[in-house]
């Protein structure tokens, strides 16, 4: 059955219309105010202020620094669960178990989350305690308040989203093809190395770029599990805007995250592309 | 047989209660051309992932140079398979496709790149080495599957309906050319299919398959000619199968024939009656001749199918038997309706007891 035109145009432009409303023109107004001074007079000044001394950028190193760390956590945990749920679970009901156990962590408040990671990683926490007893520390470790223990609580809530991404695609292989490595006589590391992985890189592109840019726009973990020792980009935003209710430079720190993200995530791509077989992860 | 270069030796395969495979045994001899022939769900392609090693079986062994394959994984057995889907690699080219199985055995890139060259000028790819899969229409990408196997030399290539997502032309000029290839390598192959005229046309021997068991073996005059069992004949050809009692004089009863014929049935048994379309004749008059069968029927349908024609009839007492004629230009005389004639030679008959 054809939709008709009108009912296509109208399914098109309600979202259209809601993604301008509520995304394109907000972006413009702060892109615009970013440009002007608080009296409204175009100005370069609130970039200045930025690039001015080293405070910010140290910022936006430990934003990036961090985001990136957590991002190669989630892969190096997500990757083989979602090998794991695509190819070891045979039966489809113990599949989607596995699934919704995958994303049980979304499923409590992020606050909630950020302080239930306090009482396990703090001084007399569980992971402390533990650790004591068994003997390997004397001391409690100081986990919480640590740039770990904003990766430990960024990567908690990340890993779900490089599991998704990453058994989506795992599922499109064709098992044919693992056969057809073994039957040429490659064992099964070889296999993987040569043939599922590469042939997975589109999800594994996917699911990094998801997961870094939703760890690179963090508030709420990385404010909770710093205890304000650490400074990450979007807590400097949250302050201009709520704190100090300067609009202009906190929209100037937003657009600065944002070009520095598109910039780091165009590198990316341009490696990966450079690779073998990552031009047709990227094509495809 | 007992130099059988590939030995199935009472090989079973079940999937719990469900039985695939069922006390097969078969021997392959060195550089034959073994066809495996049934409908889906026979246990063909089971049959052959067994070989491969993809599939563990229940009981039984294969041995393949005398050596067993129990215990082996696929990639240390000397088989190479051509998928139906073909599974090339779609992130590698067409080179590095042909190359993975050399390169695996730890060949070095030189060695690598001779073998790929030879086996991709076999098959007539030559020129698209520096392609991916997805640049190449189906037919190629089957040459590229086929070189792919040979690379490793093996001593044995399993296909797997290789032919079967090519359209008509195509499939017969690769049936060709596969044979060709077959006699010039000298390796042996094991060929599955479900198109018993792709059988007849390549293989040496053809195995007939039927709910896990091997119905029969042997050439495809054996196995057109003098069919084992009432399933075989059906399955091969165009048959009319009549259903037969043997008389208490040894002689068949068909409707109201009565035929005398060589079988070891026992009197008062029941017996199917195979007659090939082709070997009966249909005309206005009776055939003098005593050692013809005849049979008054009236011709329901007559199909034109190119060079031959397709005669439907039905006899005096009631049997259908289709007849098969070569169509020559004007040589038309049998009308819808006509009163004719059904004869055949005695010894075109055949008496099937299973």
């Amino acid at each position: 059955m054809r939709i008709r035109n009108g009912w296509a145009a109208l399914l098109v432009g309600v979202p259209l219309a809601f993604m301008a409303a509520f995304f394109l023109v907000p972006f413009f107004v702060v892109v615009m105010a970013s440009f002007q001074t608080k009296d409204g007079a175009w100005s370069l000044a609130n970039y200045a202020r930025i690039l001015g001394d080293s405070y910010y950028p140290s910022i936006l190193y430990v934003t990036f620094k961090l985001s990136l760390i957590a991002t190669l956590v989630s892969f190096v945990i997500g990757y083989p669960i979602a090998y794991y749920i695509v190819n070891v679970v045979r039966s489809r009901m113990a599949r989607r178990i596995c699934y919704i156990l995958v994303i049980m962590p979304l499923f409590t408040s992020n606050i909630v989350r950020s302080f239930g990671w306090m009482i396990l990683l703090g001084r007399q926490g569980l992971v402390n305690t533990t650790l004591m007893t068994l003997g390997l520390t004397d001391r409690p470790m100081p986990i919480l308040f640590t740039e770990l223990s904003i990766i430990i609580g960024l990567t908690y809530i990340l890993v779900p989203f490089m599991v998704l991404t990453v058994a989506g695609v795992l599922q499109t292989i064709d098992k044919s093809l693992v056969e057809a490595a073994l039957d040429l006589g490659a064992n099964r590391f070889v296999t993987f190395a040569k043939v599922t992985f590469p042939l997975s890189l589109p999800g594994v592109v996917a699911g990094s770029l998801i997961v870094f840019t939703l760890a690179v726009s963090a508030y709420v973990v990385p404010s909770i599990m710093s205890g304000g020792r650490t400074v990450v980009m979007a807590m400097s935003i949250f302050e201009q805007y709520g704190s100090l209710f300067d609009f202009n430079f906190g929209a100037a720190l937003a657009v600065g995250l944002l070009v520095v993200t598109l910039v780091l995530i165009a590198l990316y791509l341009f490696f990966i592309e450079r690779q073998p077989a990552g031009r047709q992860a990227v094509r495809s | 047989m007992n130099n059988g270069y590939i030995r199935v030796e009472h090989l079973t395969k079940r999937y719990g209660d469900l039985v695939v495979l069922n006390d097969i045994s078969l021997d392959v001899a060195e550089g034959e051309f073994l066809a495996l022939l049934g409908p889906s769900g026979c246990g063909k392609t089971t049959l052959l992932r067994a070989i491969a090693g993809f599939v563990e079986f229940s009981e039984g062994d294969i041995r393949i140079d005398g050596r067993s394959m129990k215990r082996l994984p696929p990639n240390r057995r000397p088989v190479n398979t051509v998928f139906q889907n073909y599974a090339l690699f779609p992130h590698l080219t067409v080179a590095q496709n042909v190359g993975f199985g050399p390169r695996r055995a730890g060949k070095v890139a030189a060695e690598v790149a001779s073998i790929v060259e030879e086996c991709l000028s076999t098959v007539g790819m030559a020129a698209y080495g520096e392609r991916f899969p997805a640049q190449l229409s189906g037919g190629q990408q089957q040459r590229v599957a086929l070189a792919r196997a040979i690379a490793n030399r093996p001593k044995v290539l399993l296909l797997d309906e290789p032919l079967g997502a090519l359209d008509l032309k195509l499939r017969k000029q690769m049936q060709i050319e596969l044979k060709t290839l077959q006699q010039k390598l000298g390796i042996t192959f094991i060929f599955v299919t479900h198109d018993q005229e792709e059988a007849l046309v390549m293989a040496d021997r053809i195995a007939v398959m039927d709910a896990g068991r091997i119905a029969q073996i042997g050439s495809g005059r054996d196995i057109y000619h003098a069919p084992a069992e009432r399933y075989v004949a059906d399955f091969i050809g165009d048959a009319n199968l009549l259903a037969a009692t043997v008389a208490a004089d040894g002689s068949l009863a068909i409707g109201s024939l009565s035929i005398a014929a060589r079988h070891g049935a026992a009197a008062g048994s029941k017996a199917t009656y195979l007659l090939r379309p082709e070997a009966i004749r249909v005309d206005h008059a009776q055939d003098p001749s005593a050692d013809f069968v005849s049979l008054p029927a009236c011709v329901q349908e007559i199909v034109f199918a190119g060079g031959i024609i397709r005669i439907y009839a039905v006899s005096s007492d009631g049997q259908e038997i289709v007849a098969q004629q070569t169509a020559l230009a004007g040589e038309a005389p049998i009308a819808v309706g006509d009163e004719v004639v059904l004869s055949w030679h005695r010894d075109s008959g055949r008496v099937l007891t299973k």
